[in-house]
C-alpha cells in the first residue's frame, strides 16, 4: 500500500485527471474544451438520468411521503406534517427497531471483520490447501440470500437441524432459534457473518499481501514481537482496506431483507424487525406510505451519518507513508 | 490520504504481487504448524458445510430430512425431488426470465458502466470529481429506501411485471462504474491521446483502445454484477405478480410459502436449481472475481 | 458528501413535488387493465379470458386447478385462468400493488381479513344484484353468507371456509393412558400434560401442544370467547378487561410456567413427526393430515376446541371477490364461475379434497361427503363444530394490518418472557390509535 488511488471516502475531492488537450492541435483550445464538454455529459447522461429517477428521486419522494398519511390505494394524500415522525419517536416499537437494527448491523460488521481479518491471517500463512479453503470461504457470499435463508432454517431447525446435533456433541441444548425472540437475531447474524466473512477475509488478504516488507524488516531489527507488529504496522496500513469493508457490510446489512424474509418475516413476533424489513412490512403489507417513507428518511439519514463519521474517523487515523 | 495519485498509475495487481519476507522470521513451531492447520480446516469446513448440506438434502427421500439424529450422508440418491421441484412451480418459465433479466441487465449495466467511467477519466469538465462525488452517493440509498418509490414510478410507466421493469432500474451503476473507473486511472493517457491525434473518435477510443486494456476489469464487474441480478430478490418480489414473469429466489419463497406440509426434499432441490449456476461460474471464475474486487477495495 | 445532497434536496424539493403532484394526477386519469395471462390453451382460443388470483398451493390448490378445468370445459364462453399468488396475506399485498398499478384481475380470493380491507378500499363490486335462480344467497350456508354482507350488500362470497379444530394424536394418547377423546376443557387438557411429557419422540419429551405463530390471533379468538371475553364491539377495543386478561395469562402459564406448548416453526410438521400430541391446526388441514398420520402410522383424532366458562370457536378461510373496476360483461363472467363453485356438487368435492367446510347447505346432503364422513368420522368433526361458531370480533378482521401485528403480539408471548398483562395492553393500545384512524372511513362503510 505504497500508493493510493481516490477513495471512496473522498472520491469527491480526488484531484483532476482531466486529459490535458493535445498541445499540437491547430484548433483553438476553447472549442476542443467546449467539445470534451458536451462529449462528458453526452457519456454521463444515461447514468445521470437513471441514478436520478431511481436513486435520488426516491429519497426525495420518500421525504414527500414522509410528510403524509397515505394507505396507497385512496386518490388523496393527507398531509399531515411531521405527525408520522412523532409517531414513531414516541412509540417504544420503534425505538427497538431501530436498536436492534443497530446490534444486528453492529454485530454483522464486528464479528465479520474479527473473523475475516483472522482468516485473512491464518490464509496469508503459507499452508498447503489454502487456496482452496480461500475458494470455499468466499463461496457464501455469491450464494443468493433466499436460498441461505432456506437452507439455515434447515440448519436451525430445532428438532431436526444439523446444529442441534453439532452443539449436542458438546453437550448444549439446541435452543428453538427462529422461533425463539431471544434467539432468533443472534441466529440472523450468524447466517449474515457466514455469508460475509469470507468476502471480507478475501478482501483483508489482499490487503495483506500488498503491504511493504521493508517495514517488517525494520520492525525486526527492533525486535519487535509479532503481536506489535500486528496493532503497529499491519493493522494501521490496512485501515484504507477496512474502511472500505466496513461502509461496505454496513449498508449491506442495513438492508438485509432477503434472508430475514424467508427465515423469520420479521418475527417471532417484532424479533427480528429490523429497519429494512419494517420499511418493508409498512409499505407493502400494512400499506402505511407515511411510516414506511419516514423510516426510509431516518434509515437514509442514518447511512449517510455513519458513512460520513466513518470517512472521518479514517481520515484522522489513515496512516500512509 | 496524501499519497500522489500518479505513484498508483503502475498496474499493479495486489494479489498476484507476493512478498514473502514478512514470514522469513524464525520457524514456526510443529505445534503452530498443527494449529494453523487446524485452523484452516475448521474454517473451511465452516463455510462449505452449508452448502453441502444443501446438495445432500436435495437428494434425501422426505422420510430422511425430518429424522434425528440428521443423515450426513444420504443413503440412498433421491432424485425424484428434482422432478417433484420442478413441477411444483414454473422453473422452466422462471429459469428464462433469470438469464434474461441477467443478461440484458448486466450488458446494460456494464455499457452505462462503461461510459461514465471513461468519461470521468479521460474527458475534460468542471469540478467532475464533485460529480464523481455525487453519484458515489446513490451507493448509501439502499435497496429497501428506494422500494416503495420506485414501484409507483415503474407503475406509472406502466412496467408492473414486464421485463423493463425488472430490468431498467437496475442499469443505473455505482459500484460497477467505481470499479472501472479506479482500473481506468492506471492506464497511461498517452494512449488515448495518440489515438486522438489519429482523428479516431472517443468512442472509437473506448472501444479499439481503453475497453481491450480494460479486459480483465470489466469481465470481473460483469461476473459480479451477473451474480447480484441473478441473486436480487425483494425489486423482483415487488414488480412481479404472475408466474410468467417471476425469476428463481422469488419462486423459491414461493414454495416454501406453502403453509405447513413443506416437501423439504423438493425445496432444497429447487433452492439447487437457484444456487447451482452461480456455483459453477463462480468455482470458474473465482479468480477474477476476487481480483477485481480486492482491486477495486485494496486500491481504493 | 451529504451536504451536497442536502443542498440538491432542498433546492429541488418544490419543483419535483410538482411533479409528482401531476405524474399522480395522469396515473389516476388512466383506466384499469387486466393483469398478465399466460397463452389460452388452443382449445379454449376466442373465449373471454379471466384470471384469477388464489392463494391455494400443493394439493389444495391441485383440487382448485381440477374444479376450473372442469368449469372451463362445462361451457364454451368462458377461460378462467387461476394464478397462485402466495398465502391470503400475500396475495392481498399483490393486489393492493397493482391496483396501484392501475392493474387487476378478475377474480380473487380473499381471506375473512382480506376482503374487508378491499371493501374499504372500495375495490370490490357488491354482488347480490348477479344472483339468479341458478343460485340464490340463501343457499349458502348462512353464517358465511351473512359475514360477507354489509350493509345489505353481499362484497364477498364464501368459498374456502374453516374453522380451528383440535387435531390430536390418538396412538400416543392411548400409550400416556389418556381417554380416546380430545381433552373438554384446558383445565382437563392441563391435567393431562405431564402423562403426555412422559413420552418420548425423535429424542425429545413428547410436548402436549404446538403452537403456530401464523394466525395464532385467530386460533385465540376461540380461547377469549371461551373466557367469556372478546377482542373488541365493533371498533371499540376490549380485549384488556379482566377476563382477556385472564385467557391470555392462562395461555401464558400454559407455555412457561407448565412448559406445555410451545411456538412451534410448523405445527404440521411436529404433529405429523410426534414431537408434538396435539395442534390447533385448521379444517384445511384435515385431509392432508389424514394422508400423513397415514404414512407415520398414528391414529388421527380430531375434537371440538376446549372450553373454560364456555365454548367459544371463530370461523376463518377465504372467499371470492370480484374486482368493482372491471368492465360489466367480465364481472358478469366472473360471477358465472361462482354460481359453478355454489354448486352442490362442486362445493362436495372442494370439501372432500381439501377439508375446508361445504359452502352450500345442499352439499351436506352429497351421497359421497355423507360416505366419507361414515368411514372417517374426522370429517364431521368441522361440520359438527361449525353451528357453534361465529364470526369473529370486528377489530381482528376491520383495523388495517391488525391480524399481523396481532400475531406478532402472539408470538412475542409464545417465544419471550414478556407478561401477558404488559402484551395485552401494548397491543391494546396500538389497536386502539390504529382503529381511531380508520372511525370514518368505517363509519362511511358500516353504519
Amino acid at each position: 500500500m505504497t500508493a493510493s488511488t481516490p477513495s471512496l471516502a473522498r472520491g469527491g475531492e480526488a484531484p483532476t485527471t482531466a486529459v490535458v488537450p493535445d498541445r499540437s492541435s491547430t484548433r483553438s483550445r476553447r472549442t476542443l474544451r467546449r467539445r470534451g464538454y458536451a462529449l462528458f455529459l453526452a457519456f454521463i447522461a444515461p447514468n445521470v438520468i437513471l441514478l436520478a429517477v431511481f436513486a435520488y428521486w426516491p429519497v426525495v419522494y420518500n421525504g414527500y411521503l414522509s410528510l403524509t398519511s397515505w394507505n396507497l390505494l385512496s386518490d388523496t394524500k393527507p398531509f399531515v406534517w411531521f405527525a408520522n415522525y412523532t409517531d414513531m419517536f414516541t412509540d417504544p416499537e420503534f425505538g427497538m427497531v431501530v436498536l436492534r437494527t443497530v446490534i444486528f448491523s453492529g454485530g454483522i460488521v464486528i464479528i465479520s471483520i474479527v473473523l475475516g481479518l483472522l482468516v485473512a491471517l491464518l490464509l496469508d500463512q503459507k499452508l498447503r490447501g489454502r487456496n482452496l479453503v480461500r475458494t470455499f470461504s468466499f463461496a457464501p457470499h455469491i450464494v443468493s440470500g433466499a436460498a441461505v435463508g432456506t437452507i439455515w432454517l434447515y440448519i436451525f431447525d430445532p428438532s431436526y437441524g444439523l446444529l442441534r446435533q453439532l452443539l449436542g456433541i458438546v453437550g448444549i441444548a439446541s435452543p428453538a432459534w427462529m422461533t425463539d425472540s431471544f434467539w432468533a437475531l443472534p441466529g440472523l447474524i450468524i447466517v449474515y457473518v457466514w455469508k460475509t466473512a469470507g468476502f471480507v477475509a478475501v478482501i483483508y488478504l489482499a490487503g495483506l499481501q500488498g503491504l511493504p516488507s521493508d517495514l517488517y524488516e525494520a520492525a525486526r531489527i527492533d525486535r519487535a514481537g509479532p503481536l506489535t507488529m500486528f496493532f503497529r504496522i499491519t493493522l494501521p496500513l490496512l485501515s484504507p482496506v477496512t474502511f472500505f469493508v466496513v461502509v461496505t457490510s454496513i449498508i449491506g446489512s442495513f438492508q438485509a431483507f432477503d434472508v430475514i424474509a424467508v427465515m423469520t418475516g420479521g418475527g417471532p413476533g417484532t424479533a427480528t424487525t429490523t429497519l429494512s424489513w419494517y420499511i418493508y412490512e409498512q409499505a407493502f403489507q400494512a400499506f402505511d406510505a407515511g411510516h414506511a417513507g419516514a423510516a426510509a428518511m431516518i434509515m437514509f439519514v442514518l447511512l449517510v451519518l455513519i458513512t460520513s463519521a466513518q470517512a472521518r474517523f479514517t481520515r484522522n487515523r489513515v496512516h500512509y507513508q | 490520504m496524501t499519497a500522489p495519485v500518479t505513484l498508483s498509475r503502475t498496474a499493479r495487481s495486489p494479489i498476484t504481487r507476493r512478498d514473502d519476507s514478512r514470514h522469513s522470521g524464525p520457524r514456526q513451531s510443529i505445534v503452530v504448524k498443527f494449529l494453523l492447520y487446524l485452523g484452516l480446516v475448521v474454517v473451511g469446513l465452516a463455510a462449505i458445510i452449508p452448502i453441502y448440506w444443501l446438495l445432500s438434502s436435495s437428494v434425501k427421500p422426505s422420510g430422511e430430512i425430518f429424522v434425528f439424529p440428521p443423515r450426513w450422508f444420504p443413503t440412498n440418491f433421491h432424485w425424484m425431488n428434482f422432478v417433484e421441484a420442478w413441477h411444483s412451480a414454473p422453473f422452466g418459465q422462471m429459469y428464462i426470465n433469470s438469464v434474461v433479466i441477467t443478461v440484458l441487465g448486466t450488458v446494460g449495466e456494464i455499457c452505462v458502466a462503461v461510459l461514465s467511467s471513461y468519461a470521468f477519466v479521460f474527458l475534460p469538465f468542471p469540478r467532475k470529481n464533485l460529480i464523481f462525488g455525487i453519484f458515489l452517493g446513490a451507493m448509501m440509498v439502499p435497496g429497501t429506501v428506494v422500494l416503495l418509490p420506485n414501484y409507483m414510478t415503474v407503475a406509472q410507466l406502466g412496467w408492473v411485471n414486464t421485463y423493463a421493469g425488472l430490468i431498467v432500474p437496475g442499469w443505473g451503476s455505482v459500484f460497477a462504474m467505481f470499479l472501472l473507473r479506479q482500473h481506468m486511472m492506471t492506464l497511461p493517457t498517452e494512449i488515448t491521446e495518440a489515438s486522438r491525434v489519429d482523428g479516431a473518435g472517443h468512442l472509437r477510443t473506448l472501444w479499439s483502445i481503453v475497453l481491450p486494456l480494460s479486459k480483465p476489469m470489466v469481465v470481473t464487474v460483469m461476473i459480479v454484477t451477473m451474480v447480484s441480478k441473478w441473486n436480487d430478490f425483494i425489486w423482483p418480489l415487488i414488480v412481479t405478480n404472475t408466474d410468467s414473469m417471476r425469476v428463481l429466489p422469488v419462486g423459491l419463497l414461493m414454495l416454501k410459502s406453502d403453509e405447513g406440509y413443506t416437501d423439504w426434499g423438493a425445496v432444497m432441490a429447487a433452492t439447487c436449481f437457484v444456487v447451482i449456476p452461480v456455483l459453477v461460474v463462480f468455482f470458474f471464475a473465482q479468480r477474477q472475481i476476487v481480483a477485481g474486487l480486492t482491486q477495486g477495495a485494496t486500491k481504493g | 458528501m451529504s451536504a451536497l445532497i442536502n443542498r440538491f434536496g432542498r433546492r429541488s424539493m418544490l419543483g419535483l413535488l410538482g411533479a409528482a403532484g401531476i405524474g399522480a394526477a395522469a396515473g389516476c386519469a388512466r383506466d384499469y387493465t387486466q393483469v398478465g395471462g399466460s397463452a389460452v390453451p388452443a382449445r379454449y382460443r376466442g373465449r373471454l379470458h379471466l384470471i384469477a388470483w388464489h392463494s391455494f398451493a400443493s394439493t389444495t390448490g391441485e383440487a382448485l386447478v381440477a374444479i376450473v378445468d372442469r368449469f372451463n370445459a362445462s361451457q364454451s364462453e368462458i377461460f378462467i385462468e387461476p394464478q397462485y399468488q402466495g398465502s391470503y396475506e400475500e396475495t392481498q399485498q399483490k393486489l393492493s400493488a397493482t391496483l396501484i398499478a392501475r392493474q387487476i384481475p378478475d377474480l380473487v380470493v380473499l381471506s375473512e381479513v382480506t376482503w374487508r380491507a378491499m371493501h374499504l378500499a372500495d375495490a370490490l363490486e357488491p354482488l347480490e344484484g348477479y344472483f339468479d335462480t341458478d343460485l340464490q344467497p340463501s343457499d349458502y350456508i348462512e353464517q358465511f353468507i351473512t359475514e360477507g354482507t354489509v350493509k345489505d350488500h353481499i362484497w364477498w362470497l364464501p368459498f374456502a371456509r374453516s374453522t380451528p379444530l383440535f387435531y390430536f394424536n390418538k396412538t400416543l394418547f392411548r400409550k400416556a393412558g389418556l381417554p380416546d377423546r380430545a381433552p373438554r376443557t384446558w383445565t382437563e387438557f392441563r391435567q393431562w400434560a405431564p402423562a403426555i411429557k412422559r413420552q418420548k419422540g425423535g429424542g425429545n419429551a413428547v410436548m402436549p401442544l404446538a403452537l403456530d405463530g401464523g394466525y395464532s390471533a385467530w386460533y385465540f379468538q376461540g380461547n377469549m370467547w371461551q373466557w367469556k371475553a372478546r377482542y373488541s364491539d365493533g371498533l371499540d377495543i376490549r380485549l384488556d378487561e379482566p377476563n382477556g386478561m385472564a385467557a391470555v395469562t392462562w395461555m401464558a402459564d400454559f407455555v412457561h410456567k407448565d412448559k406445555a406448548a410451545y411456538l412451534s416453526p410448523s405445527s404440521s410438521v411436529d404433529f405429523g413427526n410426534q414431537a408434538a400430541s396435539c395442534a390447533l391446526m385448521s379444517t384445511a388441514s384435515l385431509a392432508q393430515t389424514v394422508e400423513l398420520a397415514k404414512a407415520r402410522k398414528f391414529d388421527l383424532g380430531t375434537g371440538f376446541l376446549p372450553e373454560h366458562e364456555t365454548f367459544g370457536c371463530p370461523t376463518g378461510g377465504s372467499g371470492w371477490g370480484i374486482l368493482a373496476h372491471a368492465p360489466a360483461h367480465r364481472k358478469q363472467a366472473a360471477f358465472e364461475f361462482l354460481k359453478y363453485l355454489g354448486r352442490p356438487e362442486t362445493s362436495a368435492t372442494w370439501t372432500m379434497a381439501t377439508g375446508y367446510l361445504p359452502i352450500v347447505k345442499k352439499a351436506q346432503q352429497d351421497p359421497r361427503l355423507v360416505d366419507l364422513i361414515k368411514k372417517d368420522p374426522n370429517f364431521s368433526t368441522s361440520l359438527d363444530q361449525l353451528p357453534k361458531a361465529r364470526t369473529q370480533d370486528l377489530a381482528r378482521l376491520v383495523i388495517p394490518d391488525a391480524s399481523n401485528f396481532m400475531d406478532d403480539a402472539f408470538e412475542t408471548l409464545y417465544s419471550s418472557g414478556i407478561a401477558p398483562t404488559t402484551m395485552f395492553k401494548q397491543l391494546a393500545k396500538k389497536m386502539r390509535r390504529k382503529a381511531e384512524l380508520l372511525e370514518d372511513n368505517y363509519r362511511a362503510h358500516y353504519e
